[in-house]
């Protein structure tokens, strides 16, 4: 069947998409034309927005607008607690859980020996250069708990214990609502060394630490 | 037809939204490509994933030629304790560095194997990471064939002096006479005679556990070691080399 030059553009750019195969970006493209013109404009204005005005922030590296995120820009935010995590999706996913008051610094990936990511490829100097500068009483090491990203916490630990700041790990171990029955060895062993005390007043050993 | 191995995770990598393109190292079927579909969900057979250097046993379907298809994966106990201490992270992740590069697909090496498993395993109590690397590398280039020449001029068969500092080069496979390395006109690498000591007591199967090198023999002795890893790969540098290096010249280190 014919179809217009547009459409067909259309198509291919949907079809670029992740998980996005050539029926669903039919089904889409089919979609968009049948929506009115501002609906469908108001999709192409937040994708141009969304390129042309997001940029990394000057301070932590996560998404921005401005020159600062808004985590950054949060002045009430607790500043001397730093958390480091391998991407802006991370930070967003921590943010999710309204847990943290913290800020971030965002590493922009992890470290890699066997892909040849080596620490000048990530943000490493900008996090020492924040936490020389003083005013941060604790950096979290958030990077995942993958090999990779337990040889960046290893090694962000090496970096910044010289600088007396006090450095802790994000906990691991079983998730939310998981089984003991389900779990994997690791995740059990990392449970069970990783235990807390249970305490009735109920507070978290995060705040006790503090 | 499914088969069921057991593997140590040697490339991962993250394929789609949840799956994962695995390498594993398996006892019977040698380097081995596979992918793990919906790898990453919490309820797969895949138990949410499976990381670098974790030591499986692996139910896939074989695709002759092509990628293998994973169908369950359950992370075996082991390998634990090299997650405490970078030293051995990297030391771990230099093993998986040399399967990666130095075998090849679907050829069984079940010697290769267990040294490598014997070795991820003493790792994870090891004081001394650098010396088990060094000993793993030197027994896999003697599976392999490329043990270093050290007893004579790996280029002409020519004495190569005992008690002085001697050229190593990888391109000729171990040791070389004075003449020699002046006819290569390259710069070559120099072994002190306690690392070329230390070459010769981990090729006759010394156990780290009984080896006490001084740390710039080591470093020479790792750093030929590697040379002659180098050549094996299709890839031209070891990456790793690049993390270590900054380790090392970290004014922060301890």
């Amino acid at each position: 069947m014919a179809e217009t030059d547009s459409l067909k553009r259309l198509k291919e750019e949907l079809g670029k998409l992740p998980g996005i195969g050539e029926r669903s970006a039919e089904r889409i493209a089919q979609h968009l034309l049948a929506l009115p013109s501002e609906e469908a404009l108001a999709l192409a204005r937040a994708i141009r927005d969304v390129k042309q005005k997001i940029r990394a922030c000057s301070r932590c590296g996560g998404l921005a607008e401005g020159d600062l995120c808004p985590v950054c820009s949060d002045s009430k935010r607790d500043a001397a607690v730093l958390c480091v995590v391998e991407g802006a999706n991370d930070m967003r996913s921590l943010e999710a859980t309204g847990a943290f008051r913290g800020v971030y610094h965002v590493l922009g990936g992890r470290l890699s020996p066997l892909e040849g990511v080596a620490p000048e490829d990530l943000s490493v100097e900008a996090l020492l250069s924040r936490v020389k500068a003083g005013g941060v009483r604790e950096v979290v090491l958030a990077t995942n708990p993958t090999a990779e990203g337990d040889a960046t916490a290893l090694f962000l630990l090496r970096v910044l214990a010289p600088l007396g700041v006090k450095v802790t790990r994000i906990a691991r171990g079983l998730p939310s609502g998981g089984t003991i029955e389900h779990a994997s060895p690791p995740m059990l062993a990392d449970a069970i060394e990783g235990r807390t005390e249970l305490r009735e007043d109920g507070a978290s050993p995060a705040a006790r630490g503090n | 037809m499914i088969l069921r191995t057991e593997g140590i995770v040697i490339e991962r990598r993250e394929w789609s939204e949840a799956s994962q393109l695995l390498t594993l190292f398996t006892a019977t079927h040698g380097r081995l490509h596979a992918i793990a579909k919906g790898a990453r969900r919490p309820k797969s057979r895949h138990g949410g994933g499976v990381d670098l250097l974790d030591r499986v046993q692996a139910l896939f379907y074989p695709r002759p030629g092509g990628l293998n298809l994973l169908a369950e994966t359950s992370v075996l106990p082991g390998f634990r304790g090299l997650r405490a201490r970078l030293d051995r992270l990297l030391a771990g992740l230099g093993v998986a560095e040399a399967l990666r590069d130095g075998t090849r697909d679907e050829e069984p090496a079940p010697e290769v194997y267990a040294l490598a498993a014997e070795t991820l395993g003493r790792l994870g109590e090891s004081d001394r990471p650098g010396v088990e690397l060094a000993a793993f590398e030197s027994r896999f280039l003697a599976a392999v064939g490329l043990a270093p020449r050290l007893d004579a001029c790996a280029s002409c068969g020519g004495e190569a002096p005992e008690g002085e500092p001697v050229g190593f080069s990888a391109d000729s496979g171990g040791v070389v006479c004075r003449a020699c390395a002046a006819e290569s006109g390259a710069a070559l690498r120099t072994l002190r005679p306690a690392a070329r000591a230390l070459l010769r007591s981990l090729a006759a199967g010394t156990p780290a556990a009984r080896v006490r090198p001084d740390a710039a023999s080591l470093r020479q002795a790792r750093a030929a070691l590697t040379d002659l890893l180098r050549t094996l790969g299709e890839r031209p540098s070891r990456p790793g080399d690049r993390f270590a290096r900054w380790i090392e010249q970290s004014p922060a280190r301890g």
